[in-house]
């Protein structure tokens, strides 16, 4: 079984300049853990998934704060936290990571869940021969694949 | 010809300070070139080189990073962070002097640069969530874990390196530089809370959630710490004794390290990545380089100079020593400088001069010049580095008006310790 016969053909994806709200919407009502952002010709970008849109809400030197477990109110912190002056001036571009995996469409299925677990990401978007964004799949698209024993129609 | 190893020397050093190549590699080159321009012209043997490396010092600063590599991993820098900013009180001012006091003990026995990196994250989060600017706590700790590295002997690698060369004991350290070291605390607290008096005088908004933290909470393997403390402790004893023991600097050092990993048995792999190795390499190839440029008599002519000038005014030569040292210290790398400076000192001391006051003058210098710029210190850097994850981060006008500063002021101090010929 090759991915193409199972990944999700119909992929939503965004513009680099897509604002964190338009980003937010399609989390909400599409149902979706995370997009490709892709220029003009489809080429991947970079990716964006609600992990970045949380990483947003927190400061940068949490990074460097090996263990906090201990502590459990946050105090004037989470003030701070509830409202974010700058936080609707993120778009697309800002968030996104940049070096993405990706995963041809000829490439085997048991690929995926190789480079899925390896680089600990639940979704792989699927390019073509010539680099062009043709699908993207999923943990759910390659486990339903593996349970159910066929491809997608 | 023995310009040559002049040559070799400076433009090692200007790779070491311009930071355009890694200091250790620059320094591994160096010394590399040195040996071999002294195999071909006869300046400076292979034996030579390896015998003017201080395996004294750098088993003494190996086994102490086995040590806080092993202890680090027990949380009891975030525990001794948490109970400090509890002994705060809610107190803006007592929290800048607590943390910073907190900082510089750890400095004192422990690595300064692994007791920054693990408690300045934790002081901004604190910071933060009273609702303060982390700013005057991230400078008092900053400023004061330089300060208390030159209390004892094995707070800063300076003082290790000044302890190996002159054959001084953990006990001399403790007698002649801690008094001083918490003196100079003192004054680079007040001088703190004087530059900062300003921003202080915001009072924190609410308490209640440091209070509730519980700091043993902090403690992931308590097992493991109090293991770890109590080969701290050997290691204490042991320089404590170490005069009647007769036992080397290096060799005390890495029985502690031993007696860590027998006890604790952590993840040996683990342990040796966090032994940091380009500090041991540049420290081996520091001293290769300082050998062959011994070779040049360029060193013995400045032992001379100081010597003359000691003869017409003792003082005189130990002030200029001490500010030309902080100078050094805080525009360039200082341990090269110390290198060479140590080596100057044993050569006045050949000329028939009591060297003994001239390593703590020495010691006073690079220590308490660690805090003249950013660069000053490894401390600095990293600190300077981490504070700009924050939305108040440390520049250089802030530095030039608060650990510059402090400094001038300790400086200043040890002076007139000199002039009071107290040092």
């Amino acid at each position: 079984m090759k991915i193409k016969d199972v990944m999700t053909k119909s992929v939503i994806t965004v513009k680099p300049s897509a604002g964190i709200r338009e980003l937010y919407r399609i989390f909400c009502e599409q149902h979706v853990g995370g997009v490709p952002v892709v220029d003009k010709d489809m080429k991947v970008l970079g990716m964006v998934t609600k992990s970045e849109l949380l990483d947003v809400l927190m400061p940068d030197y949490f990074e460097v704060v090996t263990d906090f477990l201990f502590i459990d109110d946050l105090g004037a912190l989470e003030e701070k936290l509830e409202f974010i002056p700058t936080l609707e001036l993120f778009i697309a571009e800002d968030l996104m990571v940049r070096d993405v995996i990706t995963i041809n469409e000829k490439a085997s299925l048991m690929k995926a869940p190789v480079l899925m677990n390896k680089y600990n990401v639940r979704r792989l978007p699927v390019i073509s021969d010539e680099g062009v964004l043709s699908g993207i799949i999923t943990q759910m698209d390659v486990c339903e694949a593996l349970f159910n024993g066929r491809a997608k129609s | 010809m023995y310009i040559i190893p002049i040559v070799i020397f400076a433009v090692t050093f200007y790779f070491i300070i311009s930071g355009r190549i890694q200091r250790t590699i620059a320094s591994l080159s160096g010394a590399i070139v040195m040996v071999v321009a002294g195999t071909l012209l006869g300046f400076y043997s292979q034996e030579e080189a390896f015998h003017s490396i201080d395996f004294d010092m750098i088993g003494l600063l190996a086994g102490m990073m086995v040590i806080v590599a092993v202890s680090k991993k027990s949380g009891i820098f975030s525990y001794v962070a948490i109970k400090a900013a509890k002994a705060s009180g809610g107190s803006h001012v007592r929290l800048v002097i607590m943390m910073g006091c907190a900082t510089a003990f750890l400095s004192m026995w422990l690595d300064n640069v692994t007791t920054i990196v693990l408690v300045i994250p934790i002081t901004i989060l604190i910071c933060d969530i009273l609702g303060i600017s982390p700013l005057p706590t991230l400078m008092s700790e900053i400023v004061l874990s330089n300060i208390g590295g030159v209390g004892t002997m094995i707070g800063d690698p300076p003082n290790m390196m000044i302890a190996t060369a002159s054959g001084f004991t953990f006990n001399d350290f403790l007698v002649n530089l801690f008094p001083i070291a918490i003196v100079a605390m003192l004054i680079g607290i007040v001088t703190l809370i004087f530059v900062f008096r300003g921003e202080m005088g915001k009072k924190p908004k609410d308490f209640r959630p440091i209070l509730a933290i519980d700091p043993r909470r902090a403690i992931r393997d308590s097992v493991g710490l109090k293991r770890s403390i109590f080969s701290l402790g050997i290691v204490f004893v042991l320089f404590a004794l170490q005069e009647k023991i007769g036992f080397n600097h290096a060799f005390i050092a890495l029985i502690g390290a031993g007696a860590v990993l027998i006890l604790v048995r952590p993840d040996l792999d683990e342990i040796i990545k966090d032994v940091k190795w380009s500090v041991l390499i540049f420290f081996a190839s520091l001293f290769v380089l300082i050998g062959g440029l011994e070779k040049t008599g360029i060193l013995t002519v400045a032992a001379e100079h100081i010597v003359t000038l000691a003869k017409i005014n003792f003082s005189l030569a130990k002030i200029s020593l001490l500010w030309v040292s902080a100078i050094f210290a805080s525009l360039v790398d200082r341990i090269p400088y110390t290198t060479a400076m140590i080596q100057i000192i044993k050569d006045v001391g050949a000329l028939g001069v009591d060297i003994q006051s001239l390593w703590w003058v020495l010691a006073l210098g690079v220590g308490f010049g660690g805090n003249g710029t950013p660069i000053g210190s490894l401390v600095g850097v990293v600190g300077l580095s981490m504070s700009e994850k924050t939305q108040s981060p440390i520049d250089f006008k802030i530095w030039l008006k608060t650990a510059t500063l402090v400094m001038i002021t300790t400086i200043i101090f040890a002076s007139v310790l000199i002039l009071l010929k107290v040092i």
